[in-house]
């Protein structure tokens, strides 16, 4: 970007010219000079009146200035006057998921998508998707059994299996309303720190399968079932993705409310249904968040008809080793304990990994990250990372929260941009108690009282315990 | 379904917190809801601090839905868990009222009784109770409970046999058989209660307080406090009183008795005397500090009972060999040290690990004025040691900090500065 001083030395000389208009006020808006940039906008306007870009950006802008409504009414307008605008199609988007409309807020950014692949963020359909927001039913597709045996024919595990032939559209199945995620644009390298939690995974998931051959020799099977526990919001989920990406497999996530049906036996039919979608996908992985819920305890459980969806899912996870072939099935639990022992023995969950609250670079990344997009200034990740020991990711965003809050009171009474500083980070973390503490406490009885099989060593390693 | 379902799971699988959160999510959509409320009362009870909440809920659900007897057992043992024992037997006497013979309302009359200590109504009751319901966990459980706090050894025994024979995998099972082993002397079957009941559950406080008074029962002395606390808890509170008052009366009269024979016993005795009562004070905190010497019993102690141990134990072994050191020694200012330090655990051992957050300051208080009198008092007789006699500052200071300490004794027996407000 431009700076300031001389795109403004330029429009001195030429100060009808659009494109440096919007130049300035792209400067102004990165650094949350919004009546500026307001202004600079209007004054593209004046020189070209219809400029979509320029409209857009005062939606954008009347929407941070709290005028929601007038924003909504002047993006309409824009998206009726160019319905091939790509950018005005996301931010419509996202206005509308503000509004709680997460499946309208789907069909525009899928209208963006289509009309502009570049656009594409990854962030807002996510919180799109989290919101409700699932594909738009689309022209039903044929299926393509042809397509889905070449996939599971071509290995999984073979390195030199070349995926190209197959597009890159996202699989829907409308019935479950799940969606896969095609080959998961996070890795390990894109996961700071965590490196234990990543070395675990490369020799419980990641060698065997690429030494799949060496494995059966021994009589090991290499796919099966990985369990991911962990304090709360410590990147159980994040860390599944990256195993997706780092095996380059599909990624579907399975939320409980995807599953539990009011109607007897209908549960248990989506649960084999989502397991067929993912035999069909392969190499694919299939990640059960909250997996305690869906493998809890039979002795907890009320009602026979919980007792049979367990059943049913220790039936998926036991089917023939060649129908699971290339379906990597990976359970996050913040509650091991409550899981039924069956899920536990070999060929089911039988490799555990334990997912401990992010160490300091890993912190460090995640304040980054959260930093990025508001004005923060004089940000030391680094220091803040070492102050927030135990902290979750949930914690860390209290933590933001907390300070955004408070620099935003200060902007309502000075009337100015008042940016988030160290300072601020720093005593907002006093404020904010690490959540993972309390897991801690119910960990540590679990992991000192109902330790017979060594289930929770890792975690008596953690707290220092046992050495 | 859903969220309710979840609910419903969370709260089987113990996870109180989050199935809460599930009960507030449908409400939010059925503020009319009694089933939902009274599954929420549930949860509360069950959770520390938020008894009172429980309540709330409870009667939530009983405005809507009056005439359903099991809103009000439920009433009923939310009161009892209050202590409110009175308000818990008219809660309950209206369940009854709609159903005579339901045995959990018969348990709950039980419990109701034995929040008032008294064990022989609760019995009557726990008995009644699995009269309809020989399957009843929680009537076997108080049976078996109140016979063990009536002294009833033998039938304690059987209705414990009885429990883990029903149930061997019931956590709470083991903990009466944990304490009825302990009831018996026998430390080492209770510890292994505990251990078991530990097991099966984990987070169970019961299990785990058991568990350290099978620790601290090691030790001889600790066994002798035992007793002498099982065999109060078979009285109620006015009782207890009453045989305290007897005791001292007794001991007075036989002071007096030995002053006129010989001096020394009286003194003996007036020594005796002192321990026993220190000791009754200070059990607790001296059998947290041998825990810790042992590396492995420690980790079942929580942050308040380490503390108390270092501050009692440690502290009492400390004051004791100071003031040893500073007697054959001659040098006052460790002598005066020591019996500061000794007199110092009396609040310190109600300062930590106490339930109550007014009883955690007002002992936190007093323990500290004891610190700060004794390091004073040190610290001037140090600077002016040798000196004749006591500097009047100190004399000040030292009884200050005494006065402190035995008031202690006088205020632990407040209800309300040694047990939590929610119980």
């Amino acid at each position: 970007m431009a700076d300031i001083p001389s795109l403004k030395q330029a429009l001195a000389f030429s100060p009808e010219n659009v494109p440096l208009l919007l130049m300035l006020g792209e400067a102004y808006l990165e650094q949350f000079s919004l009546e500026e940039a307001r202004e600079t906008y209007e004054s593209a306007l004046r020189v070209d009146p219809a400029n979509p870009h320029a409209r857009v950006q005062i939606a954008r802008l009347l929407d941070l200035d709290g005028r929601g409504s007038e924003a909504i009414l002047r993006l309409e307008q824009v998206c009726a006057e160019y319905p091939n605008y790509a950018q005005a199609w996301i931010l419509r988007a996202s206005f509308s998921l503000n509004e709680n409309r997460a499946r309208e807020a789907r069909e525009f950014y899928e209208r963006a998508i289509s009309l502009d692949p570049t656009v594409k963020n990854e962030d807002l359909l996510k919180r799109i998707r989290q919101a409700g927001g699932q594909r738009v039913a689309e022209e039903p597709r044929e299926p393509s059994p042809q397509r889905n045996a070449d996939r599971q024919a071509s290995a999984f595990y073979d390195p030199d299996f070349d995926d190209e032939d197959f597009d890159d559209d996202p699989f829907d199945d409308n019935d479950l309303e799940i969606e896969f995620e095609q080959r998961p644009n996070v890795d390990f390298e894109r996961v700071g720190g965590m490196e234990s939690v990543k070395e675990d995974i490369r020799m419980k998931i990641l060698y065997p399968m690429e030494n799949r051959e060496l494995f059966e020799a021994y009589g090991k099977k290499a796919g099966g079932g990985v369990l991911l526990y962990g304090p709360p919001g410590c990147g159980k989920t994040l860390i599944s993705r990256a195993t997706a990406g780092e095996i380059k497999a599909k990624f579907l996530s399975v939320g409980l409310h995807q599953i539990l049906d009011m109607w007897i036996g209908k549960s248990e039919e989506k649960l084999h249904e989502i397991f067929e979608m993912a035999r069909r996908n392969a190499p694919a992985v299939l990640f059960f968040d909250e997996v305690d819920a869906l493998a809890a305890d039979r002795k907890d459980m009320r009602s026979s008809a919980g007792r049979t969806l367990i059943n049913q899912f220790l039936a998926e996870l036991d089917s023939e080793s060649s129908k699971n072939d290339g379906v990597l099935v990976l359970g996050a639990t913040n509650a091991p304990w409550h899981l039924d022992s069956a899920f536990l023995r070999p060929g089911r969950f039988d490799r555990l990994i334990f997912v401990p609250p992010p160490d300091e670079p890993a912190r460090d990344q995640i304040i980054r990250i959260m930093a990025e997009g508001k004005p923060v200034s004089g940000l030391d990740p680094a220091g803040l990372a070492k102050k927030v020991k135990d902290f979750s990711g949930a914690d860390l965003k209290a933590v933001f929260d907390q300070a955004i809050e408070r620099a935003l009171s200060e902007a309502m009474k000075t009337g100015k941009i008042v940016p988030v500083t160290q300072k601020d980070l720093l005593h907002a973390a006093k404020n904010v108690k690490p959540s993972t503490r309390k897991w801690f406490e119910s960990a540590r009885n679990y992991a000192l009282y109902a330790n017979q099989s060594g289930f929770y060593d890792d975690i008596l390693h953690y707290l220092g315990i046992q050495k | 379904m859903s969220e309710l379902a979840h609910g419903l799971l969370l709260q089987d699988q113990g996870r109180l917190e989050e199935a809460e959160a599930c009960f507030y999510g449908v409400l939010a959509r059925e503020p009319e809801n009694d089933f939902v409320l009274g599954r929420l009362a549930l949860c509360q009870m069950h959770q520390p601090g938020k008894k009172k909440s429980a309540l709330a809920s409870i009667d939530g659900a009983i405005r809507l839905r009056a005439d359903e007897p099991f809103y009000h057992s439920l009433r009923s043992l939310i009161l009892s868990d209050l202590r409110r024992g009175r308000e818990a037997i008219e809660s309950v006497d209206r369940a009854l009222a709609l159903d005579p013979d339901d045995s959990f309302t018969l348990s709950a009359k039980a419990a109701a009784y034995c929040a008032m200590d008294r064990w022989s109504e609760g019995e009557e009751w726990s008995r009644r109770a699995l009269a309809v319901d020989p399957d009843n966990a929680m009537a076997a459980n108080l049976l078996a409970h109140t016979l063990r706090l009536q002294g009833k050894s033998d039938l304690n025994a059987a209705a414990v046999a009885r429990l883990l024979e029903a149930d061997p995998e019931d956590s709470f099972a083991h903990v009466n058989a944990g304490w009825s082993a302990l009831h018996r002397g026998d430390r080492r079957q209770a510890e292994t209660h505990f251990r078991e009941a530990l097991r099966l559950d984990p987070e169970s406080d019961a299990a785990r307080e058991g568990l350290i008074e099978s620790f601290r029962a090691r030790s001889v002395f600790y066994r002798a406090y035992l007793s002498y606390c099982f065999f109060m808890q078979r009285f109620t509170g006015g009782k207890q009183w009453l045989i305290i008052l007897g005791v001292y009366l007794a001991y007075q009269f036989s002071r007096r008795y030995l002053e006129k024979i010989n001096p020394l016993y009286a003194g003996i005795l007036a020594i005796l005397w002192l321990a026993i009562v220190l000791w009754v004070w200070l059990a607790p905190g001296v059998g947290n500090f041998l825990i810790l010497l042992d590396r492995s019993a420690r980790l079942a102690l929580k942050s308040g009972e380490r503390h108390q141990g270092i501050a009692v134990g440690g502290g009492l072994a400390l004051g004791v060999a100071c003031a040893v050191a500073g007697f054959f020694t001659g040098y006052a200012p460790v002598l005066l040290a020591g019996v500061g330090l000794v007199a110092s655990t009396i609040p310190a051992s109600l300062a930590f690990a106490n339930e109550s957050r007014n009883g955690r300051i007002v002992f936190g208080v007093l323990a500290g004025l004891v610190y700060f009198g004794t390091l004073a008092t040190f610290i001037i007789e140090a600077v002016r040691f040798p000196a004749n006699g006591i500097h009047p500052i100190t004399a000040a200071l030292g009884g200050a900090a005494l006065l402190a300490a035995i008031a202690c004794t006088w205020l632990g027996n407040v209800r309300s500065l040694r047990h939590g407000s929610e119980g």
